[in-house]
């Protein structure tokens, strides 16, 4: 990934040289040993805190939104004609580039508007999978070496290989590569193992119907309404949620069983033909809740019924946007 | 649209565990009178073999 | 006051057996996540943990919390104050930094102009049992910068110290005296006292993270407008994890919700990180940004509650630096602070 990360920065030094990126999204190293964080490059000296390797988690479109909302909002006092467009630079893997697909085409911006370096991915390191290889012991320091980690715990010294605590929906990656990018930094990852991406939810469908509610149940009852997986979704961007709407309130404030529920099936069912899996409201969550179970099935629904995968391609409409004469009918009603 | 909606819907809520007769969708024209009876017929003994619905219901007080 | 030695193999026990009198909030471990809850009958508490998942600030001051309630009937309004009621309680197990966050809700809560009755009811009948922690449980612990440290009894009731074959309880305050027949009769002698000295004073120099957390109160009192409140927020999502995962975060909401003909009157935890905080009702808010709500959350830890307690709102457990979803760290941010010149 060296080879990667020097390219990237000259690519992204070039950009704001250039003038054709006015900032850039990527990340840089976190302060807790193994870890990565979103970061914002201005200036050609900041373009050398730029990394890319598998302990970047967040999916970034979710930011290319928040600036470009961000900048509309200040422009809207300028003249017409003294407006300025900003450039965003995204550094993008394949599930960034579906989720900056879905915004283009749901009209957030203009295509003009972003400028993707695109990035391949081999998957990253998933949190709870590595305490897991680590049985919970504390992570005191530890680096990246190709794609093995080198991790000393408190509980001694230990080599993790990447693939082995990748994250579950890196796994089944069916777009790891960046499908749209103005330009690719690095070749294209050999492509991950998608064969198996829906078997989970074909397991759990097979389930009782008492003991899918009961799941359903028991995770939401871990959820504490932080709102994490909301913020770090770059599907949500609505700029008021029904959450927070109060006239007329549509869900509670307080931890009320009811109102998890009712929060977290809405904004799930908010995800149909929008949820890329990046897995980052996933990687957020402080308590673990298994959101996966529900977005995947989802998405699966979304791939069975209309043919469509999120943001695959700028070409296709997005499934909730069109209608087909091949639809099926089991769903409707007849007395 | 609407239909699609519906179709992710059902699935949906019948995933999480809401049985999959509560949520009922069907097309009825404003001239066909007769069977909107016969469809709101046919609900309300779908749910009443259901029983009362309590899942993500709110009991304040 | 008393001091006394139990085993070390006792403490499950002595937990399980205040469970008959009293109820017992411990941590339990669910699934990956250490938590506090009350134990059920039966309930094996679990002690080998680091530090819980969330704060126990919840004991006190619940994340949803019901204050009156009303009917409407056809002669008008009635309205019952819900009922002030809470159990005999035992809080076993919290570590010092989560101990002296109480004793910093309670200059907030139960002051000298306000009194919150809710919360001041619920802290009188709860006995406080700090678990000192022998060695820091985590890389990321900052307690001894803002005034704590990991083997202390701010805020406890009683004190339990490892001290390598037994454990050593000190009753801190009378309300702990009370419990002192579940700790057995052998009196701890001056070696017991010595021993835990030398390991308070080594679990102390074991704290390797540090932050300048007063020294920055005197450049926050003058620099509410500094350039650097636009660059810290950036990557900040606005969701609540920090001010969840808090143990001293306070700030609440209060809001009705109605059926039919009765409505309750709930409080709810709220966050500075999130928009809706400061939002008005003509639709107006206050704080635009992040960038606002940010400052708030540094102003209100260091500045705000120095100027109004003497105290940092911050206990240094490190819950929000490991939590924050996007690494956003307070220790690198109040380092930053720090050099403002």
């Amino acid at each position: 990934m060296e080879n990667i990360e020097s390219k990237l920065r000259e690519e992204a030094k070039r950009l704001l040289l250039e003038k054709r990126a006015d900032i850039i999204v990527g990340y840089e190293k976190g302060t807790l040993p193994l870890t990565a964080t979103p970061c914002f490059v201005s200036t050609e000296a900041e373009a050398d805190k730029l990394v890319y390797n598998e302990l970047c988690t967040q999916n970034l479109a979710k930011y290319v939104h928040d600036l470009i909302t961000a900048h509309k909002n200040s422009q809207k006092r300028v003249k017409p004609e003294d407006r300025k467009k900003k450039v965003i630079g995204v550094v993008a893997r394949g599930c960034t580039t579906r989720s900056l697909i879905i915004h283009l085409q749901e009209r957030q911006y203009e295509r003009d508007e972003v400028y993707i370096i695109g990035v391949p991915c081999e998957g990253y390191v998933d949190k709870k999978n590595l305490a897991k290889a680590l049985d919970s012991a504390e992570i005191i320091d530890g680096n990246l070496d190709g794609l093995q980690l080198k991790i000393k715990t408190a509980a001694g010294d230990k080599t993790i290989a990447v693939s082995d605590v990748i994250a579950p929906n890196c796994a089944v990656c069916r777009f790891n590569n960046p499908i749209i990018s103005d330009i690719m930094v690095g070749t294209p990852a050999p492509v991950k193992n998608p064969a198996t991406e829906y078997d989970k939810i074909s397991e759990f469908e097979k389930k009782d119907i008492a003991e899918r509610w009961d799941y359903f149940t028991k995770e939401m009852e871990k959820c504490i309404r932080c709102n994490a997986c909301r913020q770090a979704c770059p599907s949500c961007y609505c700029p008021t949620c029904f959450a927070e709407q109060s006239q007329p309130q549509w869900v509670g404030i307080g931890e009320d069983k009811s109102d998890t529920q009712v929060f977290q099936c809405m904004r799930l069912f908010h995800m149909v033909g929008r949820c890329v899996d990046c897995g980052s409201c996933i990687s957020v969550c402080p308590m673990g809740v298994d959101l996966r179970n529900y977005l995947k099935k989802i998405d699966k629904d979304c791939w069975e019924l209309f043919g469509t995968r999120a943001g695959s391609s700028m070409e296709e409409m997005p499934p909730l946007g069109k209608f087909s004469e091949q639809d099926k009918e089991d769903f409707i009603y007849n007395p | 649209m609407a239909r699609r909606k519906f179709a992710t819907l059902k699935r949906f809520l019948n995933y999480i565990g809401v049985e999959g007769d509560r949520t009922i969708f069907t097309w009825v024209s404003a001239s066909e009178g007769d069977r909107f009876a016969q469809v709101i017929k046919g609900v309300t003994a779908k749910v009443k073999a259901l029983g009362p619905a309590n899942k993500m219901l709110k009991n304040i007080a | 006051m008393e001091k006394r030695l139990i085993k070390k193999n006792t403490l499950t026990g002595i937990a399980g057996k205040m469970a008959d009198e009293f109820k017992v909030w411990a941590p339990v471990k669910q699934e990956e996540n250490v938590i506090f809850s009350p134990l059920e009958k039966n309930e094996q508490p679990f002690f080998a943990y680091l530090n819980s998942k969330n704060a126990p600030k919840q004991i006190f001051f619940p994340h949803t919390e019901t204050l009156m309630k009303y009917t409407s009937t056809p002669k008008g309004m009635v309205f019952a104050a819900e009922e002030n009621k809470a159990d005999k309680t035992v809080l076993f197990g919290v570590r010092p930094c989560d101990a002296h966050s109480f004793a910093l809700l309670d200059m907030l809560f139960d002051q000298e102009k306000y009194k919150d009755q809710y919360y001041i009811n619920k802290r009188n009948n709860t006995t406080v049992i700090t678990l000192a922690c022998v060695e820091p449980p985590y890389a990321t612990c900052f307690c001894t910068s803002v005034d704590g440290e990991p083997v202390d009894d701010k805020g406890a009731d009683i004190l339990i110290t490892d001290i390598g074959d037994n454990y050593l309880v000190e009753f801190v305050t009378p309300k702990g005296e009370k419990l002192a027949n579940y700790f057995g009769e052998t009196k701890a002698d001056a070696a017991a006292e010595t021993k835990k000295k030398e390991i308070a004073e080594k679990a102390k120099q074991a704290i390797k993270s540090k932050i300048p957390a007063h020294e920055i109160k005197p450049i926050l009192d003058v620099n509410f407008e500094n350039p650097i409140w636009a660059t810290i927020h950036g990557k900040c999502l606005a969701c609540g994890t920090c001010t969840w995962m808090c143990p001293t975060c306070h700030c609440f909401d209060i809001s009705d919700e109605v059926k039919g003909n009765d409505g309750v009157r709930i409080r709810s935890w709220d966050s500075c990180m999130f928009p809706l905080f400061t939002k008005e009702t003509s639709g107006h808010n206050p704080r635009t940004s992040q960038k606002e709500r940010w400052r708030q959350r540094v102003m209100h830890k260091f500045k705000y509650y120095v100027d109004n307690f003497n105290a940092i709102a911050c206990v240094g457990c490190g819950r929000c630096v490991m939590s924050c979803p996007v690494n956003l760290d307070i220790r690198k941010v109040v380092e930053d602070i720090a050099k403002i010149k």
